[in-house]
């Protein structure tokens, strides 16, 4: 995020949210976003479902999955067509405004309208709302990262925050809600395959030589693969040798046949697990890690801010520190690398990672944080953090303007696979349940794996509320409850990704040309009723 | 946003605010001798029902004090929970939020002192005071305690001679009230549980009109006791103690300074409202009840020394009303064509009618005396009457039929303006009036009082300036006889008797100030009983009417008949009388609304009708 | 700024202020049931009154806002009075049956009864007669109407901090109550089961069902980073005899106290479960079947397999994933190991999915 949650919450009078439920998948957000609301600022909801903070949008542009990008072209072209946009910002602070004016030109909101299927007049009117604001952040999520357009989805709305000069000011600014606790932290930290901690990119001499003085060795200067590549690599005996650190890409990733392909394939699979997941499973060894609760650390949330994890309980058995395990390899595999608590891992963190260099836990501890942690960047023991990104200059200095147009979602409806499957997060569980899993309350909560299917869709399908479907891909098959109601489009529906033989045995894995990121956002299904009578003996069977 | 939606008309609270109004009917007629108390605890529920449930003290706090009152009733309480309610209810006035909790509690604690007596009264002897006990609301509520029901039956019966016998048991004037009396009867009456009270006076009026008083024989009076008493006034207080008297066979003496009787009846209530032959009716049938003697155009104490006549007499009664009018304090009330009003309707009464034609009249005050004299003033042909007045309209004293029959005839009113000056001609004669504008503050009293408003004074032009604030007794002579008085207004105990002075009296307005007729009535009555038993009797007097067996209650919700009057542009022009006679099927219907509370309830209980 | 005297000192305070404000900040204590800054401000429990001069009534602290001159009285007999009796109100209907009571020992109105020298009620209650049983269908929350104040903190968290709206004020004639979603149609509720009201509650009314596991006193509280999505909500995890029992909000920038319910529910069970791995495991290839082995066995087999592969293949056949929910310090030592040990530079999160 380039600015901070208080700030997006308590300081802006428009909030667009494009392709994310925080309700469900960021509640705390959520519910600071319902205040906002409450408090009396608009919300704009760029969103292909009626998720439950529509229901209190001003303008909800329920959009065609995976176009979002002819969307944010379409409110550039309005800004130019009516003059909305910041031209002083532009004038200083950025580069390439005539290239992008030239492609935005093509995007007519009529043109828009078409693509997304929404009413041209709620674009027009939103795209007013939004640029006339004296404050107003664009909040995302993976409703925009997810797709194999989801790199230049990003940049056509950092081109629109830019081209109204919503950047460096708060209660504005490019919200990304970063998913997982420390999503942010570990891409932060170098598990990357092209940059070492702090985006310091192995291609440059000076980087490369950096890490190889400070640690003490000659290192791989090849930019390494990508993780959703890697599988094919595995399968193709490129990749032999694969340890896991708390991953279970046997749920989480696409096309859950292809993966359990290459992860059988390998030479030798360690996984460093806390439960017996459907990747450790297929593990050569497991390796007993521990907890948040376990553990002396440090997350880093979706605002760049680093704060504490502290250790509250041991269990029993013989669990290890993650750090102790890992350094453990390194000095059997021959690297000396002496162990070292937290604390001391963050103060090397530091010295090799400008963005970090002011901060450490002793800080993180003190009275002058008071709690609040440190927002990165954070570049010297006295620099209080950065809350907003961007102030009065870019990173790279000046903003550029990339064009960016329209592609159609990989796989889009035909005869056979009628149906756009998106897929999401709900409130009672996270990612692969390990942990949500375990709490009865939640489970009864939410019991099971469901699909919400669209009322017009359900009555020529003769499915009712409640009843069992079969729901395939090109890639599989699963079965689900269905959830008939008005939440998806006509021709769309949306399944939770948290469950055991759920969505992701039918996900694509397309990948996005640049991040890699899978297009879960975008699958196209076949669903089926199941005959009672079938359903009944298949339960009986189990 | 979500959608909206109108008021819907089904809504609890469209319906509770058609009923509630029977609530607030049912608070105003709180019978008389109710319990003090559970006027109070109903009032103290009724603040606990409305609490939003938001504060403590008033959610938590109006219940407990209710629930310790419930145990004052139930004779369960000691000193100490009477200290427990004072305490919470300060606690609840003090920290209250709104004024559900404050008002509620302000309402106990001002009752704890207001009915100090029957809190005691509660704890000690577990009981109410002597002085609670329900009685027939109308006749209660008359200072005569006329026999209202009884006389109403009589009407539907057709019995008027019955009704009028009924009414003078205690009341020798049914004309005169049945045209002017203020009717304190009707203000608790029962029947407004259901719609509005029972139009009393209008049937009393149907009563006197079917048949005149002077035609009804006034009950024999007993043997002549050879004892004679005078009675100093021949107004309502004195006519009526000389009636009674006359009746028990005593030889009544009236000193009457005009030379006719009725006193205000005659002398202040213009014609229009109670025609003088009609007041005739009801003095001829007090003369002719026994020995009566009247002595006219004789001011006791002016042409005769006061002490000569009580010296002269076995017992005196003094009623000489308060009939000199009060002026104001401002420059220019000397001017000519300034008059008191109480003056000006003297001379009407007296057949002196002034020519106002074509002239611009102000008239000053509120009262009825006000509206009289406005009223008046239009019939002798003012072009132009207007009321000025210190406070708002809904201040005024006079009765709120007289204001708005005054509207209708044409008198302007201008309200919340003080006098500050009359203005003068060069001849010497009023030119106006000029005024400070008020504006409303507060409270002194029932009425809120009236500072200066920050605006310019006004000027009002005016040929003639009637003052109406308010009437003077002539005291002087009797206060220098030994009777004593707090600004001109005798004191007198609830007996009437003057203390320190055996065998003499004193009733009416000169012992109230200026009221109503029916007090005045209810005066002399006392009187003449204690002036017997003074004189060592125990006299009973014999009523020839009994109240008829009662009919069943009708409960449909009925309307009340209002007693009609003439159209105000034709009435403005004369001094006859305005109200019109209620027909035959209007005074049936109206008599059949009563509840008969003599009968069902109280009122046939052992000292339930307060007779 | 005003000038504004509290019990005969002067002090200089920003006129946006509460007497409540001004008197907290300064160290002058006034008793609280009711209010939660800028969530619950309606004054309904009355314990904040004080006197100022030239009013004739007490007023609320904690909703009347400082002005200049004014003159401000906290603690008068008149106002202790008032607030003895208002706690008296509030003892007398409330269950107080302390010892059983899930809160006993973290109760705001034990506490002011005690620091009011309040311990038995001087009243009957009043409204005893109509009170509901308890609600505690819901898995993690219920709600006990006996042992509820009726100060609203709980719904006004709802409706204004979580924005939720799911708790109601509910009436029986003159009595109000809290509607909570705990009953038995707790599916059929907008409520997320978030407990924000139950950390709210100054009583032991709504409650999390986990606090029968401890008491107050029993418990040492460590101040973390919640292990679920990246808001990265502060929260004390509350631990007795070396598990954790608890989770409460805890004030951070991003949370501002709250928790979802994956947080606040979600984050204790998995720590100790009897699913959690406590042993290296080893599978044996013949059987397919996982089998303890020491961390000797299994961290020398490790690294003899992936020297292996090193050696024969070089780095690049070799990789590392990390995980997006571990420590950055454990995610800057895996990284190190692919770079360093494994010599290779396959390494990823598990970021894009």
């Amino acid at each position: 995020m380039t600015n901070t949650i208080a700030d997006i919450t308590q300081d802006s009078e428009v909030i667009m949210l494009v392709g994310s439920n925080p309700e469900h998948a960021h509640p705390v957000i959520g519910m600071q976003i319902r205040q906002a609301v409450q408090r009396g600022a608009k919300l704009i909801v760029v969103d292909p479902r009626d998720i439950d903070l529509s229901r209190q949008a001003d303008i909800h542009l329920k959009l065609r999955p995976g176009t979002n990008i002819a969307f944010a072209n379409g409110m550039m072209h309005i800004f130019i067509e009516e003059d909305l946009i910041d031209h002083e910002f532009i004038e200083k602070r950025t580069e390439h405004f005539e290239e992008i004016k030239k492609v935005v030109a093509e995007y007519t909101p009529e043109r828009v309208a078409e693509i997304c299927r929404i009413d041209p007049d709620k674009l027009r009117e939103a795209a007013r709302l939004y640029a006339k604001a004296k404050t107003a952040p664009v909040i995302y999520c993976l409703g925009v990262t997810e797709h194999h357009t989801g790199t230049h989805g990003v940049i056509s709305l950092s081109n629109m925050v830019m081209m109204v000069g919503k950047f460096g000011k708060r209660g504005c600014g490019l919200n990304p809600l970063r998913g997982q606790n420390n999503v942010q932290g570990a891409c932060d930290m170098g598990a990357d395959p092209k940059q070492f901690p702090g985006y310091q990119n192995l291609d440059i001499p000076e980087v490369m030589d950096k890490f190889e003085k400070a640690w003490g060795t000659k290192l791989n200067h090849e930019i390494g693969t990508k993780a959703t590549e890697c599988f094919g690599k595995m399968t193709t005996g490129e990749i032999r040798g694969l340890f896991i650190f708390g991953e279970d890409p046997m749920r989480t990733d696409p096309n859950t046949r292809h993966v359990l392909r290459a992860l059988s394939s390998l030479d030798f699979l360690v996984v460093d697990e806390l439960f017996m997941t459907e990747t450790a499973k297929l593990a050569d060894v497991i390796l007993p890690g521990r907890s948040y609760a376990e553990k002396e650390g440090t997350f880093t949330n979706t605002e760049r801010r680093v704060q504490r994890v502290r250790k509250a309980v041991e269990i029993e058995g013989e669990t290890r520190e993650d750090t102790w395990i890992f350094t453990e390899i390194m000095n059997r595999m021959g690297y000396p690398q002496p162990h070292l608590t937290a604390a001391e891992i963050m103060d090397e963190i530091a010295s090799v990672t400008p963005n970090f260099a002011g901060i450490s836990h002793e800080r993180l501890d003190s009275t002058e944080v008071a709690g609040r942690g440190l927002q990165w960047p954070c570049r010297s023991k006295d620099q209080p953090g950065t809350e907003i990104m961007h102030v009065g200059k870019f990173a790279r200095g000046l903003g550029c303007f990339i064009p960016t147009r329209h592609i159609p979602s990989m796989e889009l409806p035909d005869e056979d696979y009628p149906i756009i499957m998106m897929t999401g997060r709900i409130l009672y569980h996270y990612n692969a349940c390990a942990m949500t899993d375990k709490v009865e309350g939640l489970n009864e909560m939410a019991p099971d794996s469901f699909i919400e299917l669209n009322t017009e869709d359900a009555e020529k399908l003769e499915v009712r509320d409640g009843d069992m479907v079969n729901v395939s891909s090109r890639r599989g098959k699963i079965q689900a409850r269905a959830v008939v109601s008005e939440k998806t489009n006509p021709g769309e529906c949306w399944m939770p990704f948290h469950y055991i033989g759920g969505a992701n045995w039918l996900t694509s894995d397309a990948l996005d040309s640049i991040s890699k990121t899978p297009e879960y956002k975008v699958c196209t299904v076949k669903v089926e009723k199941i005959p009672e009578s079938d359903y009944m003996r298949e339960m009986s069977c189990v | 946003m979500s959608k909206l939606y109108l008021a819907d008309p089904n809504s609890y609270d469209v319906k509770i605010s058609k009923i509630k109004r029977h609530f607030s009917h049912k608070v105003e007629v709180y019978p008389p001798g109710s319990c003090p108390l559970t006027v109070q605890l109903s009032f103290l529920r009724t603040a606990a029902g409305q609490t939003c449930g938001k504060c403590v003290p008033c959610r938590d706090g109006l219940p407990l004090v209710a629930r310790l009152l419930q145990k004052v009733i139930n004779g369960d309480a000691t000193q100490q929970t009477l200290d427990n309610i004072k305490m919470m209810a300060m606690m609840i006035r003090e920290s209250s939020d709104c004024a559900i909790g404050w008002n509620a509690a302000d309402e106990v604690l001002k009752g704890l002192e207001l009915f100090a007596d029957e809190y005691q009264s509660h704890i000690r002897f577990h009981k109410c005071d002597e002085s609670v006990a329900q009685k027939v609301p109308c006749i209660a509520l008359c200072p005569a305690h006329v026999d209202i029901p009884a006389y109403i039956a009589l009407i539907a019966e057709e019995d008027y001679a019955g009704c009028i016998n009924m009414i003078r048991k205690d009341n020798p004037f049914p004309t005169a009230c049945g045209m002017v009396c203020e009717h304190p009867c009707e203000e608790s009456c029962r029947r407004k549980m259901l719609e509005s009270p029972i139009n009393i006076r209008g049937l009393k009026k149907y009563a006197v009109d079917q048949m005149r008083v002077d035609q009804v024989r006034t009950p024999k009076p007993n043997p002549s006791t050879g004892k004679r008493i005078a009675i100093i006034g021949g107004g309502p207080a004195g006519m009526t103690c000389a009636y009674f008297l006359a009746l028990m066979g005593h030889k009544a003496v009236v000193y009457e300074i005009h030379d006719k009787l009725g006193g205000m009846l005659r002398y202040g209530i213009p014609n229009y409202r109670f025609p003088k032959d009609r007041l005739d009716e009801d003095l001829n049938a007090i003369l002719g009840a026994g020995d009566i003697e009247v002595i006219y155009e004789t001011n006791v104490g002016k042409d005769i020394p006061i002490q000569k006549v009580r010296d002269e007499y076995d017992a005196m009664f003094v009623a000489i009303g308060a009939q000199s009018g009060k002026t104001l304090r401002i420059p220019g009330v000397d001017a000519a064509n300034v008059y008191s009003a109480v003056e000006m309707l003297d001379e009407i009464g007296n057949g002196r009618l002034p020519d106002y034609t074509g002239k611009k009249v102000i008239v000053i005050g509120g009262g009825n005396v006000a509206m009289d004299a406005a009223r008046s003033a239009i019939r002798c042909g003012a072009a132009e009457v207007s009321c000025i007045y210190r406070r708002r309209q809904k201040d005024m004293t006079a009765l709120e039929s007289e204001v708005e029959s005054a509207i209708m005839e044409g008198v302007m009113l201008v309200t919340l303006q003080s006098p500050v000056e009359i203005t003068k001609h060069e001849d010497g004669s009023c030119s106006g009036l000029s005024t400070q504008p008020q504006m409303v503050s507060t409270y002194s009293g029932d009425r809120p009082g009236t500072t200066a408003a920050n605006k310019e004074q006004q000027h009002f032009e005016a040929d003639v300036i009637l003052i109406a604030v308010g009437q003077d007794i002539v005291s002087g002579p009797f206060e220098d006889f030994g009777m004593k008085a707090d600004r001109r207004v005798f004191r007198a105990g609830l007996d009437t008797s003057v203390e320190g002075m055996p065998g003499v009296y004193v009733g009416g307005d000169c012992a109230t100030g200026p009221s109503t007729v029916i007090r005045a009535i209810a005066a002399g009555k006392v009187a003449a009983h204690n002036i017997d038993e003074y004189l060592g009797y125990h006299h009973k007097l014999h009523c020839e009417a009994a109240a008829p067996e009662p009919r069943e209650n009708i409960r449909t919700l009925l309307g009340r008949t209002e007693v009609g009057e003439r159209p105000a542009f034709l009435r403005k022009k004369d001094f006859l009388h305005v109200e019109e006679e209620m027909t035959h099927e209007e005074a049936m219907q109206e008599c059949s609304r009563c509840l008969r509370c003599d009968h069902f309830g109280c009122g046939a209980m052992e000292g339930g009708r307060d007779l | 700024m005003i000038k504004l005297t509290i019990d005969g000192k002067q002090f200089e305070a920003d006129g946006d202020k509460t007497i409540l404000n001004v008197c907290r900040e300064n160290g002058i204590e006034i008793p609280t049931l009711c209010y939660l800054e800028k969530i619950n401000e309606i004054g309904s429990c009355r314990l904040c009154v004080v006197e100022v001069e030239g009013l004739e009534k007490l007023v609320t602290a904690c909703n009347t806002k400082v002005k200049e001159g004014m003159e401000v009285r906290t603690n008068t007999e008149r106002v202790r009075r008032a607030r003895e009796n208002t706690l008296h109100l509030l003892m007398a209907e409330h269950k107080t049956n302390c010892f059983k009571c899930l809160k006993n020992g973290a109760c705001e109105l034990q506490y002011q009864a005690r620091m009011h020298g309040v311990d038995v009620p001087n009243f009957q209650p009043s409204h005893y007669d109509v009170q509901h049983a308890p609600f505690d269908e819901h898995p993690f929350l219920s709600y006990d109407p006996g042992l509820c104040i009726q100060c609203q903190r709980c719904i006004s968290t709802c409706a204004k901090a979580t924005g939720r709206h799911a708790l109601s004020l509910e009436r029986n004639a003159a009595r109000v109550y809290v509607k909570v979603p705990f009953g038995d149609n707790w599916k059929d509720t907008d409520c997320e089961g978030c407990g924000n009201c139950a950390q709210a509650c100054p009583t032991g009314a709504i409650t999390i069902k986990r606090r029968k596991d401890y008491r107050e006193w029993e418990i040492k509280k460590v101040l973390t980073t919640c292990p679920h999505c990246g808001t990265g909500c502060q929260m004390e995890l509350y631990v007795k005899n070396g598990k954790i029992v608890d989770v409460m909000g805890a004030n951070g920038p991003s949370n501002q106290g709250l928790l979802c319910v994956k947080g606040r529910s979600g984050s204790i069970d998995f720590v100790d479960h009897p699913d959690r791995i406590r042993y290296p495991l080893i599978k044996n290839k013949e059987s397919g079947e996982f089998e303890r082995a020491s961390w000797e066995e299994a961290l020398d087999l490790v690294a003899s397999k992936f020297n292996a592969i090193k050696e024969n293949y070089g780095g690049e056949a070799l990789a590392g994933f990390a995980c997006s929910r571990s420590t950055n310090e454990d995610i800057y030592m895996l990284q190190k190991m692919v770079r360093a040990a494994f010599q290779s530079n396959n390494t990823d999160n598990c970021a894009r999915v």
